[in-house]
């Protein structure tokens, strides 16, 4: 048996905002287009289940057209069961207006109240539905038998994690010894594995496209295949989708010129593809009256990719000794800026301004 | 430094003047005219040297030059660095006339300073000395000059970035109003994009309704759909209950349904036997009329085709035109046919006996060349002998001819030859003797003299007339030789012109007479007379060949002819109407095979008109009888019944075959009716024997009325759903909508938030720019600042902090004073003349304490407080007596009042 194991699509969603809204909308597309693919994959292979471990959506209201197309792709793969666990954005109107009696047969879901179980011969697929209040009792509420093949589905944070985000934590340590054989998870974005007990892991299939440059690399799924006599398991990361975030950078310092620039950021991106949403962050430092041809070479780039950002985050080198005997307006506006309590960053940009406006230069 | 005396020993209008000077305040009051100005110019003179002048002023050299020609220049004593000095200047023509001088106090010749001694003394070129020092009147304005900026610390680039400050400021705030502008005709992209972020916010603002109203709408929706799946069930129990009914109430579904049959059928049967009222026609009867429907088609097919064969009407008419009432037959027609084939046998023998076309058009035109003239075979002859004389005259002549051209030649010859032979020349040759026998003699006699001489010249002489005798008779027998000869020549000449004239006539003649055979003929032009009278001849000869062939086949065409014309006569008589007929014209064109030709084929044609008019005929009187016989039985059954009215117009419109058809099942219908109606009567009397077909009938129309109105419920309820999914579907599109703005007002905001950055940045820099600028003046100009605050202090101007305690006024590096007014600094050129030449007086102090602080120099006023109102002229002349108590004051006025 074949079990697709995704989630975070986060179908229908923001997408990168410094994207051109026509790309935007067209990313919004592609999204979609490769869960269609996904499906499409899994009818070729011969996959039986395709498990969205969660956040399928990633905000309450979902566009009519998408929620449309998502029931027809289900609806037209009936030989494909969809085990769909809502997850911490799962409150969405995706089966809003949908009539009960039309309700998909394949398109079955977990609950917050209890663990739900479908079994598929050797194969237990077990799932719920995690919140503040049932956290401390899922592990123990869970019983599973040992002669069979189990899957749980879970939606949460990976253990350990630091930051603000306040989903529930899956208490992975507690799941051992429950003869869990592959735990499929969903809300970490990148892929992201690891061991439960001597029997089983856990795993985060990470997003199925990356939304945003802070989702570069391919993405994709986990493709689970399951021996139908012995029960074991064995999953592999399946790298799926066809465009790919891709940001790289291009350190400058304060000798280089634009021809420089241009060299870095040519070294920068020999891993891009044409296809791929690229963007190169400059860093580093760079000369006081020192131009970066961002359009120039926006303009270049935009030709050979899909979609192409340069980012200036390179500050600019102050050269405070150079003026400690100049005496000229210049010399005292550097002095003084230099004496200032601001950041490093905005002293730079301040003493730029200035030097360009006492120069006569646009500021 | 001070100055100690000076004599002008003559500048300008003063002249060996003497002047001593105290230390401290030196106050001159002169009378306008004095020479104020041209001392204070004497003094400059002397330490500077004479400036030059400008395109269209005086220099000062020529300006101060005295006017009665006496010594320029003058004496000044001064002290400086504690020593004494006299220095001299005697200013000549131009600069390198001019004399300087410097002595030490002790009179000695001084090198401490050179002719520069006021740039070495004050360490400032003369402009700066004319713009600190000298206080000159109604001109108290000063500014830096590059002088003064080297002294007071070289600023020169500084100078640059503070020119560039107005212009630096002005480029920041250009640029943060190019966001910041809040002009209705062009606002800022800051304004702009604030005022989308708040039409944005503003769109915004309605999602948590619309996303409530949307929820509710769910919430409606969601409860319609539960109203109507339980509907959905009720009548799924309906149906069960329906489906789950006895096997009695299937059988009374079926009673019923057969007493609804049974009630039709009758109904319909009844119909039929109205059709069938004029009597059921039975099989055998059918079968017959059938039969002859099949015969009337086929006979009427057979009369169409008959129709369809006959020819037009025209061509109809025009083959009884030609045959009706005419006696003719194909016997007939074959006599007449035997009768041509005769006729075309008796021309071709014509045509076979007759000449041939070539010989016809040859006789022809030998008719037509002979007829003019035709020459008999004697007069040809004689033609033919006359051309051979001529051509036989026609060669003597030429012979003569030659004959005579050659004897002419000869005697032409012997002409010639007479002209130019010897005679002349040798009478030339005697002539040349005897002169020369006679010089000779005359040379003998005149060179050699005496007897030998004179013999000798005699016999020269002799011997020179002897051969002069000689030549002439020479001469003469030779000219009678001549002469004899020209005689015989010119006879025979003479009788070869005379034999060739003859001939000449005798061959013109000859030639006149072929001439005119040849006239009455047309002959090809040929190289004689002998072949053109052949031609004629062969001609001739032809001619008469074909004359004979014509005369020959007309005797033995005669009798055929006769026979042909006899056959034709007798033919064209009775042909000769249909001819007319047929336009043809038979004596004309002997077209009497063409014309029985078309007759035989209109012939023809007539016949099986003939024919196929009879048989049409016969055909429709067939037709009549069958059509007769068949529709007085379909007549009989017409379908005349209302509900068949669409099928009585299309059954009158049938065939009779297909009516009869229509008939049968008619029958066969109400055969079929008739047998089904007893099985349905026999069960439903059976079946209302055995049941209470009231009350089941009642119980099942109260489920089908259960059924029908929950089917209206459910219908209404669709409905209502259908709007409230309508309703539910505008919020989501406008959700949808609020979404998008929502996530577009990200990036705008994004923007927004760079924007606003990027209006601090410049705020801060103008800010900060702002302050260098103090910092930087402060820094370098602070000294000066310092000494102007204290003289305007003195001079009691009115003095007020900037905004956050900034100086009271600015001083610039152009020595530009600004005060501080009204919360912002004000141009000097905003305050009256009087307070300008105040501030001015003011700086020039400030300046000559900054700028002379180690050698302090004496300062030269002249009558500088003329703007001054008498208060601030107090004030001005307090300041230059507690001035004068640190340096040397030189101050002139003209007016009592303005002394100190």
């Amino acid at each position: 048996m074949k079990i697709i194991h995704t989630a975070d699509i986060h179908l229908d969603s923001k997408v990168e905002s410094s994207l051109p809204p026509v790309l935007a909308k067209e990313r919004r597309l592609e999204i979609l287009d490769t869960f269609a693919q996904l499906v499409d994959y899994a009818k070729d292979q011969g996959v039986s289940i395709v498990i969205i471990a969660g956040d399928l959506f990633d905000k309450p209201h979902v566009r009519k057209g998408v929620r449309r197309r998502l029931l027809s792709i289900i609806k037209e793969n009936e030989g494909i069961d969809f085990l769909y666990l809502k997850g911490n954005h799962g409150k969405s109107d995706f089966l809003e207006d949908v009539d009960w009696d039309d309700m998909p047969a394949n398109l079955k879901t977990f609950t917050e109240e209890e663990w739900t179980a479908y079994e598929y011969g050797k194969v237990v697929i077990s799932g719920r539905e995690i919140s503040e209040e049932n956290i401390r009792t899922i592990p123990v509420n869970l019983i599973l038998d040992e002669s069979k093949c189990n899957i749980v589905v879970l939606h949460g944070r990976e253990p350990g994690y630091v930051g603000s985000d306040k989903t529930p934590v899956i208490p992975i340590q507690q799941f051992k010894g429950k003869f869990i054989d592959y735990m499929a998870l969903g809300h970490t974005h990148e892929f992201t594995e690891g061991r439960i007990d001597d029997r089983g892991s856990y795993c985060y299939s990470g997003v199925l496209c990356g939304r945003s440059f802070t989702e570069c690399g391919r993405k994709g799924f986990v493709l689970l295949d399951i021996n139908d006599d012995s029960g074991r398991l064995s999953a592999s990361f399946v790298p799926f989708d066809d465009r790919c975030f891709y940001e790289s950078e291009a350190p400058v310092n304060e000798k280089m010129q634009n021809e420089d620039v241009k060299k870095a950021v040519a070294e920068a991106l020999k891993d891009a593809r044409s296809k791929d949403f690229v963007r190169v962050v400059l860093t580093g430092k760079k000369a006081m009256d020192f131009d970066v041809d961002i359009s120039g070479i926006e303009e270049e780039y935009s030709r050979q990719y899909y979609f192409f950002k340069l980012v200036d985050k390179s500050s600019i080198e102050i050269d405070y000794e150079a003026y400690v005997g100049d005496r000229s307006l210049k010399g005292e506006f550097v002095r003084l800026m230099q004496g200032e309590n601001l950041p490093e960053e905005e002293k730079a940009s301040i003493i730029d301004l200035g030097m360009r406006a006492i120069l006569g230069e646009e500021v | 430094m001070r100055l100690l005396s000076c004599t002008i020993v003559g500048f300008g209008r003063l002249k060996n003047q003497q002047i001593d000077f105290n230390d401290g305040l030196n106050a001159v009051q002169m009378e306008n005219g004095w020479g104020k100005t041209t001392f204070a110019m004497f003094i400059e003179a002397m330490f500077f040297g004479l400036k030059g002048g400008g395109r269209r002023t005086l220099s000062m050299r020529e300006h101060y030059r005295p006017w009665d020609g006496s010594e320029y220049g003058g004496i000044l004593s001064f002290e400086v660095n504690q020593r004494a000095y006299r220095m001299e200047r005697l200013f000549g023509e131009k600069d390198g006339d001019d004399k300087f001088a410097l002595y030490d106090e002790k009179g000695k010749p001084s090198e401490d300073f050179t002719e520069n001694i006021g740039r070495e003394i004050f360490q400032v070129d003369r402009d700066s000395y004319e713009k600190s020092i000298f206080f000159p009147q109604n001109a108290l304005g000063t500014g830096m000059t590059d002088s003064l900026n080297a002294k007071m610390g070289d600023m020169a680039a500084a100078r640059d970035d503070i020119d560039g400050y107005d212009a630096a400021i002005r480029r920041l705030e250009d640029a943060k109003l190019a966001l910041t502008r809040g002009s209705k005709g062009e606002p800022g992209r800051l304004v702009l994009l604030t005022q989308e972020i708040k039409q944005r916010n503003e769109k915004l603002s309605e999602r948590p309704a619309v996303a409530d109203a949307l929820e509710k709408q769910r919430g409606v929706l969601e409860e319609k759909r539960s109203l109507l799946s339980e509907m959905k069930k009720e009548k799924k129990e309906l149906l069960d209950i329906e489906a789950g009914q006895s096997e009695r109430e299937k059988e009374l579904g079926i009673y019923t349904e057969k007493k609804e049959i049974l009630a039709k059928l009758t109904g319909e049967q009844q119909i039929l036997k109205e059709y069938f009222s004029a009597g059921f026609p039975n099989t055998e009867k059918l079968d017959k009329m059938e039969e002859l429907a099949r015969s009337l088609r086929v006979d009427r097919s057979q009369l169409e085709a008959a129709i369809s064969r006959l020819p037009s009407d025209e061509e109809g008419e025009r083959l009884f035109s030609i045959f009706e009432n005419r006696e003719i037959s194909d016997e007939i027609m074959s006599g007449w046919e035997e009768k041509i084939r005769e006729i075309v046998a008796l021309r071709l023998k014509c045509e076979h006996a007759d000449m041939s076309e070539e010989e016809k058009r040859q006789l022809s035109e030998l008719e037509s060349y002979f007829e003019k003239r035709n020459p008999t075979e004697k007069e040809l002859e004689d033609a033919m002998a006359d051309a051979a004389l001529l051509a036989q005259y026609e060669g003597q002549v030429e012979a003569l001819d030659e004959q005579y051209r050659n004897t002419r030649a000869r005697s032409t010859a012997d002409k010639n030859t007479d002209e130019s032979g010897g005679a002349p020349k040798g009478f030339a040759y005697a002539v040349v003797a005897v002169a020369v026998l006679l010089c000779g003699s005359v040379a003998f006699g005149e060179l050699l003299g005496g007897a030998l001489g004179w013999t000798l010249a005699v016999l020269c002489a002799a011997l020179g007339a002897g051969i002069l005798g000689i030549i002439f008779s020479e001469e003469r027998k030779r000219r009678a030789k001549k002469q004899g000869r020209a005689e015989t020549l010119s006879r025979e000449l003479r009788k070869a012109e005379e034999a060739l004239y003859s001939k000449q006539r005798e061959r013109d003649h000859q030639k006149e007479k072929c001439r005119s055979f040849l006239a009455g003929f047309l002959v090809s032009p040929a190289d004689s007379y002998t072949q053109m009278i052949g031609e004629i001849q062969r001609k001739k000869e032809v001619y008469q060949r074909l004359l004979h062939r014509r005369e020959q086949t007309m005797a033995d065409n005669s009798e055929t002819i006769e026979k042909l014309s006899a056959l034709q006569v007798e033919l064209y008589v009775v042909l000769s109407q249909y001819a007319e007929l047929y336009h043809m014209d038979l004596n004309e064109r002997h077209e009497e095979g063409e014309l029985l030709e078309r007759l035989r084929d209109d012939w023809r044609r007539y016949n099986i008109l003939c024919e196929n008019l009879e048989e049409k005929e016969q055909l429709e009187r067939t037709v009549w009888k069958e059509e007769t016989k068949l529709f007085s039985f379909l007549d009989r059954y017409p379908v005349s019944d209302s509900a068949e009215v669409g099928e009585l117009k299309e059954a009158a419109a049938l065939e009779p075959s297909d009516r009869l058809l229509y008939i049968r099942q008619k029958l066969s219908l109400y055969n079929e009716y008739e047998e089904r109606l007893l099985g349905l009567k026999k069960d439903v009397e059976e079946f209302e024997a055995g049941h209470d077909i009231e009350a089941e009938e009642q119980a099942m129309a109260e489920a089908a009325e259960k059924k029908a109105a929950l089917d209206e419920r459910m219908t209404e309820m669709s409905a209502q759903l259908l709007k409230a999914q309508e309703s539910e579907s505008e919020l989501s599109d406008r959700l949808e909508e609020l979404d998008e703005i929502s996530e577009s007002l990200e990036a705008l905001t994004e923007q927004e938030a760079q924007y606003r950055m990027k209006v601090d940045r410049y705020e801060k820099t103008i800010l900060y720019l702002g302050r260098a600028r103090e910092h930087f003046l402060t820094r370098y100009m602070g000294a000066l600042q310092g000494s102007l605050a204290r003289y305007l202090q003195i001079m009691e101007v009115e003095l007020s902090q900037g905004k956050g305690g900034t100086s009271p006024f600015s001083l610039d590096l152009d020595l530009t004073i600004r005060l501080n007014r009204k919360g912002g600094l004000k141009d000097a050129e905003y305050f009256s003349s009087g307070y300008k030449d105040l501030f001015a007086f003011c700086t020039r102090l400030a300046l000559v304490d900054v700028l002379y602080q180690k050698e302090r120099p004496f300062v030269i006023l002249d009558d500088p407080f003329a703007n001054f109102d008498e208060q601030k002229t107090a004030k001005a002349l307090s300041l230059i007596k507690k001035m004068s108590s640190r340096r040397q004051v030189i101050y002139f006025t003209c007016n009592a009042d303005r002394m100190p």
